[in-house]
């Protein structure tokens, strides 16, 4: 299994750009695209905490975990 | 111009390693490893008639096994010092060099009290039963030497451990 951002998903669904939820959360903009592109080796739970709460969401709407395969798909 | 202190201590620690062959070359021709000049450092070593010139010679040369080791210190200080100067003094790099100075002191350490007892023992082989030496010394600046390289094994570990943490943390947003 792999755990894959779905970041991307819900900031199109809530309409907000990646520089304002990171101006929002208070990290990097830089941070917030290597965290969109998955390409992170883990995420703070205050970080993602602060996502749910800004973008008014679940950790699962962020987070999913796909079998590999489908991942690299 | 003002030179930054890593810088300074980089090009003195390779000044020291490129003199070093050349101090050496210059004890030889002086005849330090002469069999008179080897049998002169050890006044307290009753030294046989008997002994041949190669063995004297061979115990000269022991004796620089701790310098050889003290060379490669050396060279390991000169790499901490090159990484100080590039700005990399809070790496996996620095850290696995400061724990070789400090395993490289402790093998210093020893090889030091070694060394003089495989001299002693090589210049009095030749000598008539009884009258052999096999003489083992001690001292503060040994035990002096000991605890600092062992300290510095310890802090060389711990900032390895230290340097895998941070690199466990980078890449955490």
């Amino acid at each position: 299994m792999e755990i894959v951002v779905r970041l991307d998903v819900v900031l199109a669904l809530r309409k907000m750009k990646a520089r304002d939820l990171a101006e929002q959360i208070g990290i990097s903009e830089q941070n917030v695209s290597l965290l969109r592109t998955g390409k992170v080796k883990g995420i703070r739970f205050n970080t993602l905490a602060r996502i749910c709460e800004v973008l008014d969401c679940q950790p699962g709407d962020i987070l999913e975990a796909v079998p590999a395969q489908d991942a690299k798909a | 111009m003002a030179y930054r202190l890593p810088t300074v201590l980089f090009y003195a620690t390779w000044a020291t390693i490129i003199a070093a062959p050349v101090v050496l070359a210059g004890l030889i021709l002086n005849g330090a490893f002469a069999p008179e000049a080897i049998k002169a450092a050890f006044p307290h070593v009753p030294v046989s008639d008997a002994q041949s010139v190669d063995e004297i010679i061979c115990a000269g040369v022991v004796g620089l096994a701790p310098w050889a080791i003290a060379l490669w210190v050396l060279y390991q200080a000169q790499a901490l010092f090159g990484l100080y100067r590039d700005g990399k003094a809070l790496t996996r790099d620095a850290a696995h060099r400061i724990f070789q100075l400090g395993l490289g002191l402790v093998l210093v350490a020893i090889t030091a009290v070694l060394a003089r007892t495989a001299q002693i023992l090589i210049l009095t082989w030749a000598n008539e039963d009884g009258t052999r030496m096999l003489a083992v010394s001690f001292g503060f600046t040994h035990v002096a030497l000991l605890l600092a390289a062992g300290l510095m094994t310890i802090i060389g570990r711990s900032m390895i451990e230290a340097a895998d943490a941070v690199d466990d943390m980078r890449g955490i947003v």
